[in-house]
């Protein structure tokens, strides 16, 4: 168990509601991952469809902590009056902040995901921000009261994993006593691995899962990428070398010096 | 009569306030949202809450995200 805000969490894997193949094949897939944090949104609904009502329905039965995000806000007054409707709908003070600056690879607006988490700090939100990687955004977001960072590994929905595991690494060593989770990027379970194993406290994902040939068995193999990864920073990677060296001991070895 | 804007849809409605026009779209155990305007709305505002001509509704539901 580890401590995330005021709850006690088994799983590092927080995962995505969207784009599965079907509500059938959402549940399987978290209940596969073992995550306790999901991510939800909320939208325009033809009330009489009941589609939402019925969405709401099926998460509730998993027993999950949701995660309400203001995914594709492009303003800060967009974000806040979102997380503010999102706070009374899923009852819970807890917003993934996204303020979006540039329509085409999704990039978070760094001087207004600030603005947006300072005015919901102050309205009593514990924000999870979207965010880059960049060490000086990442200060400023702290300062302004976040307990939780959640930088990109890449673009969202584009798989390709860590982009820049310097800047990755660099945030990871210079908060150490914040909760810090690679959001948006990942697309192979060695992907979920190497966040973890730099010190991450969890990765955030959806379409790796819910794009895979066979989503169910994918949360599977993230739940072990995650697990693996974990473990691997807690026992300790060992330093990297430029030089071989041998592994197996070379006193004793037979025939040595006869040529 | 009024003439709002709700979901980016224009409607014509015989409504006062927010929570008569929600009335006549929700059922009581509807998890939704709303916003006038941009503002949020607080469920305990609806009673209160009085339309005008042009308002921007926004209703919102539950929905699967990333």
């Amino acid at each position: 168990m580890w401590q995330l805000l005021d709850q006690q969490i088994e799983s590092r894997l927080f995962i995505g509601t969207a784009l599965y193949p079907s509500p059938d094949i959402m549940c399987r897939s978290i209940k596969a991952a073992h995550s306790d944090v999901v991510t939800v949104s909320l939208r325009r609904q033809n009330p009489a469809a009941a589609d939402g009502q019925d969405f709401w329905q099926l998460i509730r039965s998993l027993e999950v902590k949701v995660l309400p995000n203001t995914a594709g806000c492009q303003s800060v007054k967009e974000a806040v009056t979102t997380a503010q409707m999102a706070r009374e709908l899923f009852d819970t003070k807890w917003i993934k902040l996204e303020v979006i600056g540039d329509e085409y690879n999704l990039q978070p607006d760094p001087f207004g995901l600030l603005e947006a988490t300072k005015e919901l700090i102050n309205q009593g939100f514990d924000v999870f921000p979207y965010c880059t990687d960049d060490l000086v955004l990442c200060e400023k977001l702290v300062e302004a009261g976040c307990q939780v960072l959640m930088p990109w590994g890449a673009p969202i929905g584009t798989g390709k994993g860590l982009m820049n595991p310097y800047a990755l690494k660099t945030i990871r060593e210079r908060f150490k006593h914040i909760v810090m989770v690679v959001d948006a990027g990942i697309g192979a379970p060695s992907h979920a691995t190497e966040a973890m194993q730099m010190g991450y406290d969890a990765v955030l994902l959806n379409t790796a899962v819910a794009q895979s040939s066979d989503p169910v068995t994918m949360a599977g193999a993230f739940k072990l990428a995650v697990e693996a990864g974990r473990l691997g920073f807690e026992a300790g990677v060992m330093p990297e070398r430029d030089l071989a060296q041998p592994s197996t001991p070379t006193l004793g070895k037979p025939f040595w010096h006869q040529n | 009569m009024l003439e709002v804007v709700l979901n980016g849809e224009k409607v014509t409605v015989e409504v006062d306030t927010l929570n008569q026009l929600l009335t006549s779209l929700v059922k009581q155990t509807d998890k939704y949202a709303v916003a006038v305007n941009e503002e949020f709305v607080p469920k305990a505002s609806y009673a209160d809450f009085k339309l005008n001509n042009g308002d921007r509704v926004e209703l919102v539901m539950p929905m699967s995200g990333g």
